[in-house]
């Protein structure tokens, strides 16, 4: 007599935990937070201290090969930012 | 006995299932979905790994950071409030150009407010991977956000923070920065050649050696044929070093906003100087400190549309 009520309860805690734990699991929110060390220096940018990007176009010297990095070859001028406008 | 242990059973079962009950409504609001709008509108099927597709702040301050934004780019806002966090996305003529996170920083602790660029990458787990095999660490594990897709947080070997997008809309296409838009990142490391070696690593960056007038090394980092962002060896005059990056908005007059950026509360970083685009760059902080760059790029002097 009580079988069926007892499996309800049984299956509405089970429906109850995993709702729980599934959403412990998808967790909500956004994740993100203060990652850099506190203090800024911008000390020193001086004349010559460039940090932008370049029209496009200049030609470069032979990369040297004590690089870390693969270097573009030489035959490659330095590519620019892209300048098309949004809407032609 | 038994009608005492039936009872006793019951109670157990009610009182779990009223606390299970409780611990569902509160765990269904703390994990409703957070939705960010999507990069593209209509999704397109776009993708520049290694460019930097969206630009984010974490502040102490969301209200203040508005009004200081709003006051310096006319940004608009889009309040997005879910469980405990507090994110506005800004808006500028309508498209999303940056996001807003409010974190409080927790008593008695020095936290920088910054801005953190996304660099656009098809699989953020598979550079996570590499990432970390070649010295990175993770700072955030990637997590998917509905409509704008996966994304992570990690330190290059260094220690410069930057995060990766896989934008699940596609990436924004390769169009000039309206001013008042992000155009521009640059990094500032002890090690231009190994960082440059790891950026290339992990986005599959052309690496170009730009000449330089203060004899440090400055590299560029370019995909697709594009310039997408440089990494510069310290001014030999800094004191204080720890490898960063840094975003820059494109303005018109960068003598002026950052004289506006001061009225609003901001500080002037670096004074607006000629960089070698021909065009002035300054460094401005917001009254949180979180420092930013503004760059001037004049249509007219783009010289020539790379291949």
């Amino acid at each position: 007599m009580n079988i069926v009520p007892q499996r309800w309860r049984v299956g509405a805690f089970e429906f109850l935990l995993f709702t729980v734990l599934g959403a412990c699991l998808a967790g909500g929110g956004y994740i993100g937070g203060y990652s850099e060390p506190y203090g800024s220096d911008y000390g020193g940018w001086g004349r010559g201290y460039h940090v932008g990007p370049p029209r496009g176009g200049e030609r470069r010297p032979e990369p040297s090969s004590t690089h870390a990095y693969r270097p573009a070859p030489s035959s490659r001028s330095t590519p620019s930012i892209p300048t098309h406008p949004r809407w032609p | 006995m038994n009608i005492c242990c039936q009872r006793a059973r019951h109670f157990l079962l009610h009182g779990l299932c009223a606390v299970l009950l409780y611990a569902t409504c509160v765990a269904t609001v703390m994990a409703a979905p957070f939705e960010l709008p999507p990069l593209v509108t209509p999704a397109g099927a776009e993708h520049h790994v290694g460019k930097v597709i969206w630009v984010e702040l974490v502040t102490p301050d969301l209200a203040g950071a508005k009004q200081f934004y709003s006051g310096l780019f006319g940004w608009t806002f889009r309040d997005v409030h879910v469980g405990d966090t507090d994110y506005a996305v800004a808006l500028l003529d309508g498209r999303p150009v940056a996001g807003l996170l409010h974190r409080a920083v927790p008593p008695g602790e020095h936290r920088q407010p910054a801005w953190r660029g996304f660099i656009a990458v098809r699989d953020v787990d598979a550079t996570k991977r590499i990432a970390l095999a070649h010295g990175a660490k993770v700072v955030f594990e990637p997590k998917n956000y509905p409509q704008r897709g996966r994304q992570a947080v990690f330190a290059d070997p260094d220690g410069a923070v930057f995060a990766v997008l896989a934008s699940s809309s596609g990436d924004p296409a390769d169009v000039l920065a309206a001013p008042g838009e992000w155009i521009w990142s640059s990094l500032h490391t002890t090690n231009p050649d190994t960082d440059a070696a790891f950026y290339q690593t992990l986005f599959g960056y052309d690496v170009f050696d730009v000449p330089s007038e203060d004899g440090s090394e400055h590299n560029i980092l370019s995909s697709d044929d594009y310039a997408r962002a440089s990494v510069n060896h310290f001014p030999s005059g800094s004191s204080h070093r720890h490898p960063h990056w840094l975003n820059y908005v494109r303005v018109v007059d960068a003598a002026g906003v950052a004289a506006k950026a001061v009225a609003l509360g901001g500080r002037v970083l670096v004074e607006p100087h000629t960089d070698r685009h021909g065009g002035n760059v300054a460094v401005v902080a917001d009254p949180t400190g979180a420092p930013f760059g503004l760059m001037e790029w004049s249509d007219t002097d783009s010289k020539k549309e790379p291949k």
